[in-house]
């Protein structure tokens, strides 16, 4: 047992410690601890570390925005705050790690951007679909004042912050990938050993991270491809990665009739 | 600038301080993100509590308030381990607490003031001495000492039933 856990100097004094916000007593005990508590000098480390981390992901400027909304809001008359996730939004680097990059494909040249097409299934005749009960894929992108929904075909550029939502509508298991005009390929939703997520129930689900779309051209396409049973991610990869590397229109192509997918094209801004 | 608070400064200074302590204890990143705002606001609220030499401390404190109610309404049990005394004491005045041991701690803390769920978890999760709570809430030592003391002896009374 290390010396720090025998007398764990606890996270508050610690924090306080680095804010210099500890009586003067309190402060030299930890001082006298650091000079020979290789353990807690680490601590010490990650939290500078984790400082950095927040203040990129969540920059005091924006943070202190969502508080004066929030606090406006709580005023007697004032209209009810937006709900939690569209008043915080990971920034660019956070984000971009956390959709998961499969597979880049080789850069090429595409054609001009297809239209986009309503979120559709593509199983149209499956016996099981309820009308009005279709499991359905949402994307919002972050605004100065919260977030606004996209519908298909809806314009973007690179910067913008997009948050994924589905809803599973009794559907168990699901994937949800992007692909954009560079052909790389993007998982947003999977189960972590390489096969399709347990879906939640209820209203639109939202993902845990938002994501930052980069400079690729033309296009950004969302895929939520769902079934009934468990299956795995590898022929829902390889559909969306010829779709990238032949140019053809959505859906994917040659996926079995159990899945019903649904898709959105996001057309990427020309650059001047 | 929000009356007299400068609440961007604030978000600077002790914004990943109180969104640590947020995530420390809900395990969910959105949550503990909404907590944290949530924490800026009462602190707006209650700005004329604020200790100017230490706004650290009521930060933390209100933060791990924030926090306990959150896991309260939830009501979920935390599926990471380690977890089952932040939930009891989190839970202590959920009617479906069904469970003795729940029970036992729903009975023991309905006896005493609110804030004992923050000294509690202070003390017994955390590991802060009685004088650390005691600085770090406001309270006298002696105050916060004759709390926990009084737990105790609800707890012998209750167990010796």
């Amino acid at each position: 047992m290390s010396r720090d856990t025998e007398a764990r100097v606890p996270d508050v004094i610690l924090e306080r410690y680095r804010l210099g916000e500890l009586p003067a007593d309190e402060a030299a005990r930890v001082e006298h601890r650091l000079r020979t508590d290789e353990a807690l000098r680490r601590r010490l480390d990650e939290l500078e570390v984790s400082d950095r981390e927040i203040r990129r992901c969540y920059p005091p400027e924006w943070l202190a925005e969502q508080v004066r909304e929030r606090r406006r809001a709580s005023v007697p008359g004032a209209p009810r705050p937006a709900p939690a996730w569209t008043r915080h939004w990971p920034l660019p680097a956070a984000l971009a790690a956390a959709a998961v990059v499969l597979l880049v494909l080789a850069p090429r040249t595409f054609g001009p951007p297809l239209t986009g097409t309503a979120v559709s299934p593509a199983a149209p005749g499956s016996p099981d679909r309820i009308k009005g009960l279709e499991p359905s894929l949402t994307l919002y992108r972050r605004t100065a004042r919260g977030s606004e929904t996209l519908a298909d075909g809806a314009t973007v550029r690179a910067g913008d912050q997009i948050r994924v939502g589905y809803r599973a509508a009794g559907r168990a298991y699901g994937v949800i990938l992007s692909v954009d005009g560079r052909g790389a390929v993007s998982i947003h939703l999977a189960a972590e050993d390489a096969k399709a997520a347990p879906l939640r129930s209820g209203e639109t689900v939202l993902l845990d991270r938002a994501f930052e779309l980069d400079d690729a051209p033309l296009w950004e396409r969302f895929y939520l491809v769902v079934a009934e049973e468990p299956f795995a991610l590898a022929p829902v990869v390889e559909a969306a990665r010829r779709v990238a590397l032949e140019r053809q229109p959505a859906p994917l192509p040659a996926l079995p009739s159990q899945f019903q997918q649904y898709v959105i094209t996001l057309v990427k801004e020309a650059r001047p | 600038m929000d009356g007299a608070l400068d609440v961007e400064g604030l978000s600077q200074r002790y914004g990943p301080m109180v969104l640590r302590r947020c995530r420390q204890l809900l395990r969910d990143e959105d949550e503990a993100m909404d907590a944290c705002q949530d924490v800026f606001v009462r602190l707006l609220e209650r700005r004329d509590r604020l200790d100017a030499r230490y706004p650290s401390s009521l930060l933390y404190t209100i933060a791990t308030n924030v926090c306990l109610n959150r896991i309260r309404a939830r009501g979920r049990r935390p599926a990471a381990p380690g977890d089952e005394l932040l939930h009891r004491i989190a839970m202590t005045r959920s009617p479906a607490a069904l469970s003795e041991a729940r029970l036992t701690l729903d009975r023991l803390f309905g006896r005493h003031p609110e804030s004992t769920r923050v000294m509690a978890l202070l003390h017994y999760r955390d590991g802060l001495t009685l004088e650390q709570v005691a600085e770090q809430t406001g309270l006298s030592v002696s105050g916060v000492r004759k709390r926990l003391r009084g737990l105790r002896h609800t707890l012998l009374e209750m167990q010796g039933r």
